[in-house]
């Protein structure tokens, strides 16, 4: 039966769920806990995944690190380096003429050799690189932490992502919480040897709390932006198109 | 409020999952009331749940069919299990872990609002709450207690006999 007061009771909670949902919506966005690829059939699962993690780990812990007697002796390698020209006249020069170009939302547009970032203070640590597919191994990392590289280049409060570029297709983009984060690592070092050419030479992201293809190899430019809407296909992710997630939290 | 029609407990009409009694103390198999529509609508769908999880967490064992003890484990390492199919379903990890993360929320949200609706309603208390008598006999069926004194256990001779009568 529908009674009066039944009716008047249900608007209310109609009302007081609609704008409820579009404040949290609100205070989701502002707060940058909604992904890019947040629409579609698992956009509420991923939507979920991702705020509450970025919520539950909003002091920043880091990603457990392990002794060297734990380093894997076997570090598989998953598909080959880039093909195109480019990267092919790099690696046969040995990547002197390699240049990591910082741009988008900094105040000083920066291009750093892989000499420069050598210079840059070192952070290595011992750590598990998890593939999506579902096995893993430990490795020592070493690089200068992408931290340094953006208060270098001057990163505007606005910036709300790196967009990490490499010579091959398979472009990614990271929060700044993973940005800022003290183990994020240009990696030029791995195991304590140059970084092997099939691990990302010379330089690969290392984001230590996500999963392996977020740690983009074989990097040529970063840029800061404030939203990834206009950013390739605006998934966030080269992945996202192959139907893997753009956060890859573990 | 979740209560689909007026009165205090125990009087007919209230919709639980308890068998109801006649005062007489004989049961009637047939006046068995139905679940809230709430119970039924959190356990279907924490049933589908449980089924995506199933399909997702399926297909994303196939990606990479071997499972591993230890911190770390890859193909070229030792593995704890290695599945024997004649290919990998290479791929298929992608919809998997969206499927998988998608259904674990839904289970949450559905078993949460059962949680809340049934202290809510009293549910769990009326119905799943062990009485007094309920949860004697269930602690004499966890520890029960010997009848008599342990020479009536001991194996003695005249039990030898007695066994091989």
């Amino acid at each position: 039966m529908m009674t009066r007061r039944r009716l008047i009771t249900g608007g209310l909670v109609a009302a007081a769920g609609a704008s409820g949902r579009s404040a949290a919506a609100r205070i989701a966005d502002r707060y940058g806990l909604i992904p890019p690829d947040h629409s579609g059939l698992f956009g509420a699962g991923e939507t979920l995944t991702y705020a509450t993690q970025r919520l539950l780990t909003a002091h920043h812990p880091l990603a457990r690190e392990f002794d060297r007697s734990q380093i894997s002796r076997v570090a598989p390698i998953n598909g080959g380096p880039p093909e195109n020209d480019d990267y092919q006249r790099l690696l046969h020069g040995r990547f002197e003429d390699w240049r990591l170009q910082v741009d988008g939302l900094v105040a000083r547009p920066s291009s750093f050799s892989l000499a420069d970032l050598k210079r840059m203070p070192m952070r290595s640590h011992i750590t598990h690189q998890a593939c999506e597919e579902g096995w893993s191994f430990i490795a020592e990392w070493s690089g200068v932490p992408l931290a340094h590289v953006l208060n270098l280049a001057g990163a505007s409060p606005a910036a709300r992502y790196v967009v990490l570029r490499p010579f091959d297709a398979f472009w990614d983009s990271i929060d700044m919480a993973d940005a800022w984060h003290p183990q994020t690592l240009l990696t030029y070092d791995m195991n304590g040897r140059e970084l092997p050419t099939g691990h990302g030479a010379p330089v690969r992201l290392r984001v230590t709390r996500q999963l392996g293809y977020k740690s983009v190899k074989y990097l040529s430019r970063l840029s800061v932006v404030s939203t990834l809407a206009d950013v390739g296909d605006g998934q966030g992710s080269g992945a996202v198109a192959y139907g893997y997630s753009w956060y890859a939290g573990i | 409020m979740l209560k689909s029609s007026p009165g205090p407990a125990g009087v007919p009409g209230r919709r639980t999952g308890a068998r109801e009694y006649h005062p007489d103390g004989q049961a009637d198999a047939m006046a068995v009331a139905p679940h809230s529509a709430l119970v039924r609508v959190t356990h279907r769908v924490d049933a589908l749940s449980f089924a995506a999880l199933l399909v997702s967490g399926v297909a994303i064992l196939l990606v990479h069919p071997r499972l591993y003890w230890g911190e770390t484990g890859a193909a070229g390492a030792p593995s704890l299990i290695d599945l024997p199919l004649p290919t990998v379903f290479a791929g298929q990890s992608g919809w998997g872990r969206y499927l998988h993360f998608l259904a674990a929320w839904s289970c949450v949200f559905a078993g949460a609002l059962y949680l809340v609706a049934g202290l809510w309603s009293g549910h769990l208390r009326r119905d799943l709450l062990p009485t007094p008598a309920g949860a004697r006999t269930l602690a004499a069926h966890v520890w029960p207690r010997r009848p008599g004194n342990d020479d009536d256990f001991a194996y003695n001779g005249r039990r030898a006999v007695r066994g091989h009568a």
